[in-house]
């Protein structure tokens, strides 16, 4: 591929890499071995405790009088993600609580829906 | 990704299957940096690419006894980190206001005017934002990674075709803005 000047200059740039992460991060590295939080199967129940705060936060949403209807479109959330680990990895992924802008998100209902029909 | 007269990554991955956690410490002294670096190009979040960076660490320990050699392991590694890049961009839809600027070592930077870069950083940030996300990762696996072409279209799932075509219009996109930026 043809490089011109402006592109060299564009790839230095892009070739930069970050050397020394912080020190929160290299403590952290060193704690994934042995770190019983790490593993996939307990993620799997952080995973669940998030669900138990989504859905606690959607009952509140619910019991607050918006119209969002997601309990005809989530039938038991907790009932279908103890039956699909699946589901459980799909919604383990964040390490935030903000999960529930994922449920919420069109997208995310589809997948549900599919997740939740195929046998 | 090379090392001088080292254990090859590969071998790294069998040794933790073995029980060896050295070996992970061995591991991720070679990849944390590239990862971290990867996710702040596309994310321009350097905390939330320190997480993601933590993420795929997690997953590869977690792994450790079911992987298999079928390619290299800096293609598997980075498909992990692509995976975890499209739930980031499709959950966050995340507004870019970063402050917090690592310090970043440039391995070709005396191809560039040294009082440039932090000049250049800002326009990057910027125009980076106009690739699409498959875009984006393909220059970074490209440039900043120093994956083939091939290589990286396999961490992206896309024929090798279809990645130069896409790092074809990604170049001719971030030299044309950059000429713009030039003239002011």
């Amino acid at each position: 591929m043809k490089k011109d000047n402006n592109f060299s200059q564009i790839e230095a740039l892009l070739s930069g890499k970050v050397e020394q992460p912080s020190p929160r991060f290299e403590e952290a590295l060193r704690n994934i071995p042995g770190n019983p939080a790490q593993t996939v199967s307990d993620s799997a129940w952080t995973g669940l405790l998030k669900l138990a705060g989504i859905a606690a936060a959607v009952s509140l949403i619910a019991w607050s009088g918006l119209d969002i209807n997601l309990s005809d479109q989530i039938p038991s959330a907790e009932a279908i993600l103890q039956q699909d680990p699946d589901l459980i990895t799909l919604f383990s992924l964040s390490n935030d609580l903000d999960m529930a802008d994922m449920l919420l998100s069109e997208e995310n209902l589809l997948a549900l829906d599919y997740l939740t029909s195929t046998p | 990704m090379a090392h001088e007269e080292e254990v090859t990554d590969e071998a790294l991955m069998l040794a933790m299957a073995n029980g060896n956690e050295t070996a992970f410490q061995q591991l991720f002294a070679r990849w944390k940096g590239p990862l971290i670096s990867y996710f702040y190009r596309s994310l321009n979040d350097y905390h939330r690419s320190e997480d993601l960076a933590l993420m795929v660490a997690s997953r590869v320990y977690a792994s450790r006894n079911s992987y298999q050699v079928v390619s290299k392991f800096s293609t598997w590694l980075f498909r992990i980190a692509q995976n975890l890049l499209r739930d980031e961009y499709r959950r966050t839809r995340r507004k870019k206001e970063e402050t917090f600027q690592p310090e970043l070592h440039y391995d070709k930077a005396d191809q560039v005017d040294p009082q440039k870069l932090a000049e250049m950083e800002e326009w990057l940030s910027i125009a980076i934002e106009g690739l699409s996300n498959q875009e984006k990762s393909l220059v970074l696996l490209v440039y900043q990674q120093d994956f083939t072409p091939t290589e990286a279209a396999e961490v992206l799932d896309i024929t090798p075709n279809h990645a130069r075509v896409l790092l074809h219009k990604a170049r001719t996109y971030l030299t044309d803005h950059f000429k713009n930026h030039e003239k002011g």
